[in-house]
């Protein structure tokens, strides 16, 4: 018997509109701590097919802007997913599977923006993201 | 005997764009937010239901149909269900449907459109969910 669940987890669903992205920085953005993602018992499953799926929403078309979102404990980053924009108003990403492996079940996981090559207009942006699990179990006879 | 069951809401698109009163934008799933959950598909007892939510920025009456759209490994592409919402001078409404998945495959994909058959003057947004049921019982 095949058992699979996939669960599709929110970081933030409204994220901080203001996170001006005209600026060279790392970590403009953060999840806020009380809606980062702690994966608890989950983390104790052999086999995790995970990935992270947004959407980054501009208030008005930037120039052009460069820049990482990292899925991150704080201390190591899981993924690293690079981003280049050109005069839009919207970024769609998914990232390639995660190696979760070593995820501590107790140390939430959040996401960060960080800006390499700023905008050259006063823009800010949205960074919504999800975390798609799939958890697959065969029982057997 | 064991009983285990799991409901998982899945939203493809996080903020759909907002569709204007001309209704030429419709609205489709972008390609990097379409489910490529392969290993769900072998599962066996598993239901779907879509749930859309239409949301307007001033009361109007509108009708907006969303499809969900399997398309296979040839990249061939199936409509399996139809959720339509209706409004009738309202700002809100949703509705839901089942969907058949019997024939999803390993490396099958979902996406959604969004099509106004009705237009009127408001602005609006599409909320769909996903919503998976998956009850097990193990004797």
């Amino acid at each position: 018997m095949n058992i699979v669940t996939l669960s599709s987890i929110p970081f933030d669903p409204k994220p901080d509109a203001t996170t001006a992205v005209n600026a060279i920085a790392n970590d403009v953005y953060n999840t806020p701590e009380e809606l980062r993602i702690d994966l608890g018992q989950i983390t104790r499953l052999n086999y995790l097919d995970a990935e992270v799926v947004g959407s980054l929403i501009f208030d008005a078309a930037e120039s052009a802007c460069v820049g990482n979102i990292r899925i991150t404990d704080g201390a190591t980053d899981f993924h690293t997913e690079p981003f280049t924009t050109s005069s839009t108003t919207r970024l769609d990403f998914k990232t390639s599977k995660l190696n979760l492996k070593n995820v501590n079940g107790n140390t939430p996981l959040y996401i960060a923006l960080d800006i390499t090559t700023a905008a050259t207009t006063a823009v800010t942006a949205e960074l919504f993201a999800q975390l798609r699990i799939q958890s697959p179990l065969i029982v057997s006879d | 005997m064991s009983k285990f069951a799991q409901v998982s809401h899945v939203v493809l698109d996080m903020i759909p764009a907002s569709i204007d009163s001309s209704g030429a934008n419709a609205t489709n799933t972008p390609a990097e937010l379409i489910l490529s959950a392969s290993d769900i598909w072998e599962c066996s007892n598993l239901r779907l239901k879509l749930q859309s939510d239409l949301v307007l920025d001033a009361s109007d009456t509108v009708t907006v149909t969303t499809d969900i759209k399997r398309t296979d490994r040839d990249g061939s592409e199936t409509t399996l269900e139809t959720v339509t919402v209706v409004i009738t001078a309202g700002t809100r409404g949703q509705a839901s449907k089942y969907v058949d998945i019997s024939a999803m495959q390993h490396d099958d994909t979902l996406r959604l459109t969004t099509t106004t058959t009705v237009l009127g003057t408001a602005n609006y947004q599409v909320f769909n969910t996903l919503i998976f049921e998956a009850p097990f019982q193990v004797n």
